[in-house]
């Protein structure tokens, strides 16, 4: 039997990945968790692991609402070498 | 880069790959985090940090092959591969297959497939499709529907209504409904892979409503009405197969809900004492309309003893009043669903539909007694207007403001009424005229 295709198209184009950085004392890696808990908490020890382990030197964080779409600031935008985001439950 | 835990993989890469990076860096936890203590938490970041600076650091061509390439599989056994990989949602994917000739063949093939709500399924053949359609344009789109971005054009949406059952009368409301949950401020994304149970609940107003046949009396959230069952149906199957929200895997429901099958009813205008609520918004009355709202299934009203209208608004608002609903920490828009027998008595006392929502504005309080001290803090913190007295000691209100209800009159006879709280503050219901 003939039938027609009931999936809806998902087109999925590829970005290449930003240049990576070197990270050191003037990096600054943004902190980006969403609410859910223990999000934070997380990202707060790989904070600390980045900066002890890794000479990490500046920390941004941003915070979303867990329902809610991130609206970024532009400090934090334009304020990051690099963003590290924590999707939990 | 992000850190997800495991269960929740397959949604940061579909978000990924709806922002257009399949090989975004994704370092996975074990899930759950929130029971998590404190050391348990510094031993998990302790486990992925390096692969979390390697990320920041390594070559960007290396990272994207081995993070476009990562899959995993959920602890639910879900399985995730068809979501991403499947050449029937490939933008070339062909607008036919070939299916089996037996219609109990053809829908286990579609149940493996996912494209089902578990149920049997007409079979979407061309013919129907283009029945479905009428002179309407296939390639038309009415929207992307979330989390997966997928395309609902017309012709998609017509296959979905007929494995739904519609009949084409119908399929007017369903592709009104698609446009207006595709809007951004109904938040699709969040609804449909959130861990709460809501779904979209269809309301049909207008002319059209009558004409349909769309049942706003005894059983208006139950079965046995076609078009409740059908158009309601239609929109899940269009949720799952267009949007990608398969159970366990985008669709993180905890618990589900059966109002996930099908949520469509209308308004019962001849037995409401009020005007409707598409003319609350000052939409045409000539004109047909559908709202649709990110509601959790109904939950029961029962007041058979209410002597006054007071009386009945007040089993409504304690009703109303769940220290368990996402409108207690995430205000929203919750839904009041008015039995006739119910409306005519507190009509007859002399409320209109504002004061109605004014009075469930103030009396739908939860008591102290049943907030835990952890759930006082989040609202001590977020919405402190929320409390009443000192921490709460006088109870905690469940709705911000009156405006903020949506009150509706449905059902048959008898001392019955529904709430339907909603996801939260995050989506708005949406209305659009049905075309």
């Amino acid at each position: 039997m003939e039938l027609m295709n009931p999936c809806g198209a998902f087109d999925v184009k590829s970005i290449p990945l930003a240049p990576r950085i070197a990270i050191g004392p003037d990096t600054i890696v943004g902190m980006f968790a969403n609410d859910k808990k223990n999000a934070d908490v997380l990202l707060e020890h790989v904070e600390r692991g980045l900066r002890e382990s890794h000479g990490v030197g500046r920390f941004l964080w941003f915070r979303k609402e867990a329902t809610q779409p991130a609206a970024f600031t532009d400090a934090f935008l334009d304020g990051c070498d690099a963003v590290v985001g924590a999707v939990c439950d | 880069m992000a850190v997800c835990t495991d269960e929740f993989f397959a949604l940061a890469k579909t978000e990924a790959m709806g922002w257009d990076m399949p090989g975004l860096p994704l370092v996975v936890v074990p899930h759950p985090l929130a029971k998590r203590g404190d050391a348990e938490c510094r031993a998990f970041a302790a486990d992925v940090l390096d692969e979390v600076a390697a990320a920041l650091t390594a070559d960007p061509e290396t990272l994207e092959a081995k993070y476009r390439a990562k899959t995993l599989q959920g602890r639910s056994g879900r399985r995730y591969r068809s979501l991403f990989e499947s050449e029937f949602n490939a933008p070339d994917a062909p607008p036919t297959l070939k299916g089996p000739d037996s219609i109990e063949a053809l829908n286990r093939l579609f149940l493996s497939r996912g494209w089902t709500d578990g149920l049997p399924v007409l079979p979407p053949t061309p013919a129907r499709c283009q029945a479905m359609l009428g002179d309407r344009d296939a390639d038309e789109v009415a929207g992307l529907v979330e989390p997966r971005l997928g395309r609902a054009t017309l012709g998609k949406i017509a296959a979905n209504a007929v494995m739904a059952g519609c009949e084409p009368a119908h399929f007017p409301v369903v592709v009104a409904a698609v446009r207006a949950m595709c809007d951004p401020r109904f938040n699709l994304k969040a609804l449909q892979s959130t861990t709460h149970p809501c779904t979209v609940a269809c309301l049909v107003g207008g002319p059209l409503a009558g004409e349909l046949e769309i049942n706003a009396s005894y059983n208006a959230f139950g079965q046995g009405s076609k078009p409740n069952a059908t158009i309601g149906r239609a929109i899940r199957l269009v949720l799952t197969n267009i949007g990608g929200a398969s159970p366990g895997a985008l669709d993180r429901s905890t618990m589900g809900s059966p109002a996930k099958y099908a949520l469509c009813f209308a308004e019962n205008v001849e037995a409401s004492p009020w005007p409707t609520y598409h003319e609350e918004l000052g939409l045409d009355p000539s004109a047909s309309h559908v709202t649709v709202m990110g509601v959790e299934g109904p939950h029961n009203v029962n007041d058979h003893y209410g002597r006054t209208g007071e009386e009945i608004l007040l089993t409504i608002a304690g009703t109303l009043a769940s220290p368990g609903a996402n409108n207690f920490y995430l205000e929203g828009q919750p839904v009041v669903v008015i039995g006739p027998e119910h409306a005519e008595v507190v009509a007859a006392d002399g409320f209109g539909k504002d004061d109605v929502k004014r009075f469930l504005s103030e009396h739908a309080v939860v008591p102290r007694a049943v907030v835990s001290d952890a759930m006082i803090e989040v609202l001590a913190e977020r919405m402190p207007h929320h409390l009443i007295g000192e921490r709460g000691d006088g109870g905690v209100r469940f709705v911000t403001s009156p405006e903020d209800l949506i009150v509706l009159v449905a059902g048959g006879a008898g001392r019955h009424s529904a709430v339907l709280p909603t996801f939260g503050h995050s989506t708005e219901a949406v209305t659009r005229e049905i075309g």
